[in-house]
């Protein structure tokens, strides 16, 4: 018949070009801040007397934006920047830096997040794909098991990959600095690959130096504080101070602070989508006067759930759910059916069939919350 | 990941070990413990409970037996005896997270993990640390000391092996109640995605679900699915109502066992220091 269908997922297409138009701090101008930066930043010197230091540095720019947009509309900029006089021009320019708290702690959780996605990302990719660095394997499927290999077969010590990041520009250091035949450890340079090799095993050289600071951003520890490295958070002893109830390992308490966006539910005959079941069947109601909660009253949830397939099925085969007519396209679809009346239950017997148990739509969400429709 | 020696930091020290050259090699680099020439681990453990000491010396032949008298489970390694070569861990995310210490405030790494072996056996495990690796670690250790048996039946006909949650149930945590309804077999798991990580490591092949609350709480939502999943042996269904008689607790059965064989431990068990 057709393939499987899905909905397609909002949120999860990142880093598209398009992701990176933001509104300005201070006015309703909108730009990419990934293709015409130079421009903002233009923007908001001339306009606004601000300036963002070090704006090219700061992870995920159209987040501080927002939320500095945020902070600007509640209280004027003059009481929580400081701000500088030129005295040739006479007049003030603000700075956004990280002399101010709120901005160091954004940058800095900003940087966070940005390192844990990344670690997401290489911890669940299958598609790695790399030359082994000092033998013939050429490697195919996760990087921990890649590390895994270097540390066991060949003894080149990283650390657990799980405390790892950007793991392959770490991967690119290393081979870079093989290739000129230069240490790991202590960077001495070799005649040749041999004599470095003789050289990292006898002196067990096959690590980073601990006190070499480039190394630092490959290592999640060191993203924890804005202002301590690893050897500073090491020696921090975690005493908590107890809670109230005594929280447990893995109590309940301990599940929050996860938190998503809520998921978001299709409309059944349009494409509108709302987080809220009962938000959604409000809309069916007012828009295509179909009242689901009164008109599937009577359905058991299983009739409930064939009832949805079908609808699905219907809609996306573009014939009407009442009398299956054919239409060109959902306008037109629409039309009908508001004309004549067909936003209503078929038969039983049309949507009762064994086969509207699967789903249509791989990820319909409207099938989670069937049982939270109220009236 | 599998749980086995890699995964505890431990590294095959250079040549055999004979030479301690240096103590800066096992230290630094965020690498969790250095401790530990890998593999031998795994027969090194000690059991210091009553139950350890039954399942070490292979007086108990399955876990089944201990879910049966609902003995708690404090050793993760009771786990590992039984199930853990068919164990598979996930870790369903890593957040950062701030701690009020007496220091002030700190942020840590929580480490949420699911595991399963996709045959009747699911736990999960939330764990706090410094590190990445030692909270997944410790997260998987929790986890696997959460390990419930879950219940699976059929939606309409017998036939075959059973696929779907015997009937309705229901669990909540926080704000979120999730409930999971049989399916047809084919239906596949028809819910979030989250839940539905929950649901494959458990075993579960079709099953329909309902969430009421705050869906976007993703570790409450995590938490509910796993207490609606536990509940499926919590149900009494009619086939279960006859009468058994009653049998002895191992502790009972091998009391005498115990009395020569067993020292109590004094004190708790050293716990990994973060």
């Amino acid at each position: 018949m057709f393939g499987p269908l899905a909905f397609q997922e909002n949120s999860e297409s990142n880093d598209n070009d398009s992701n990176y138009e933001t509104k300005c701090l201070l006015c309703n101008d909108s730009f990419n801040l990934k293709l015409c930066l130079p421009t903002f930043l233009k923007h908001v010197f001339e306009v606004h007397n601000l300036v963002i230091e070090d704006a090219q540095n700061i992870d995920n720019l159209p987040e501080y934006i927002s939320f500095w947009r945020e902070k600007f509309a509640k209280t004027p900029i003059e009481q929580i920047i400081p701000a500088i006089s030129i005295s040739l021009t006479s007049s003030k320019y603000f700075v956004l830096s990280t002399l101010s708290k709120d901005d160091k702690d954004l940058r800095h959780r900003l940087k966070l997040e940005k390192m844990l996605q990344m670690q997401d990302f290489e911890r669940n990719d299958d598609n790695f794909s790399k030359q082994c660095l000092f033998c013939k394997l050429n490697f195919k499927g996760r990087r921990c098991d890649y590390l895994t290999h270097l540390s066991e077969d060949h003894n080149i010590r990283l650390g657990n990959p799980q405390n790892l990041v950007y793991i392959d520009e770490l991967l690119q250091r290393i081979s870079e600095k093989l290739e000129t035949l230069q240490c790991l450890y202590c960077e001495k340079t070799f005649p040749d690959r041999v004599t470095l090799k003789e050289h990292m095993r006898k002196k067990q050289h096959k690590r980073i130096h601990p006190s070499n600071q480039s190394y630092d951003r490959y290592y999640a520890v060191n993203y924890l504080d804005p202002d301590r490295k690893w050897h500073n958070i090491e020696k921090e002893v975690d005493v908590d101070i107890p809670q109230q109830s005594g929280t447990q390992d893995n109590s309940d308490e301990e599940y929050n602070g996860w938190n998503e966006a809520d998921t978001s539910i299709v409309c059944l005959f349009c494409t509108l989508k709302e987080t809220d079941i009962n938000k959604l069947c409000l809309h069916m109601t007012s828009k295509h006067h179909f009242n689901f909660y009164t008109i599937t009253k009577h359905l058991d949830f299983y009739q409930k759930v064939k009832f949805v397939n079908y609808v699905r099925r219907q809609i996306h085969k573009l014939h009407c759910i009442y009398c299956d007519a054919d239409f060109e396209n959902n306008a037109v679809l629409d039309t009908h059916m508001e004309k004549d009346k067909h936003y209503c239950l078929p038969d039983l017997k049309v949507f009762d069939q064994p086969e509207f148990y699967f789903p249509t739509y791989e990820n319909d969400s409207f099938l989670y919350f069937l049982e939270e429709i109220e009236d | 990941m599998a749980d086995a020696a890699p995964a505890r930091g431990g590294f095959r020290g250079g040549f055999g070990g004979a030479r301690g050259r240096g103590g800066a090699r096992g230290r630094g680099r965020g690498r969790g413990r250095g401790r530990g020439r890998g593999k031998e681990d795994q027969k090194e453990w000690i059991p210091v409970t009553k139950l350890g000491r039954l399942v070490r010396d292979g007086k108990i032949r399955s876990l089944e037996e201990i879910y049966l008298f609902s003995l708690p489970i404090k050793e993760y390694e009771i786990i590992d005896f039984f199930i853990g070569s068919a164990l598979k861990d996930e870790v369903l995310k890593i957040m950062p997270v701030q701690k009020q210490t007496r220091a002030g405030q700190r942020t840590r790494f929580k480490a949420f993990v699911a595991i399963g072996d996709s045959n009747g056996h699911i736990g999960l495990g939330v764990k706090c640390s410094k590190e990445v690796a030692t909270a997944i670690r410790g997260a998987i250790i929790l986890a696997k000391l959460s390990v419930v048996p879950v219940r699976r039946g059929y939606w309409g006909n017998k036939i075959g092996k059973p696929h779907t949650v015997p009937c309705k149930v229901t669990g909540k945590c926080g704000s979120v109640a999730v409930r999971l309804i049989p399916a047809p077999r084919g239906t596949g798991i028809v819910s979030a995605p989250v839940p539905k990580k929950l649901l494959q490591m458990a075993g579960i092949e079709d099953c329909y679900t309902s969430a009421r609350g705050s869906t976007g709480t993703l570790g409450n939502f995590a938490k509910a699915t796993y207490a609606a999943i536990a509940k499926t042996y919590a149900y009494l269904t009619p086939d279960l109502w006859k009468e058994m008689p009653l049998s002895k607790t191992p502790y009972q059965e091998f009391a005498d066992y115990l009395a020569k064989n067993h020292r109590p431990v004094t004190g708790q068990r050293a716990t990994e220091a973060i």
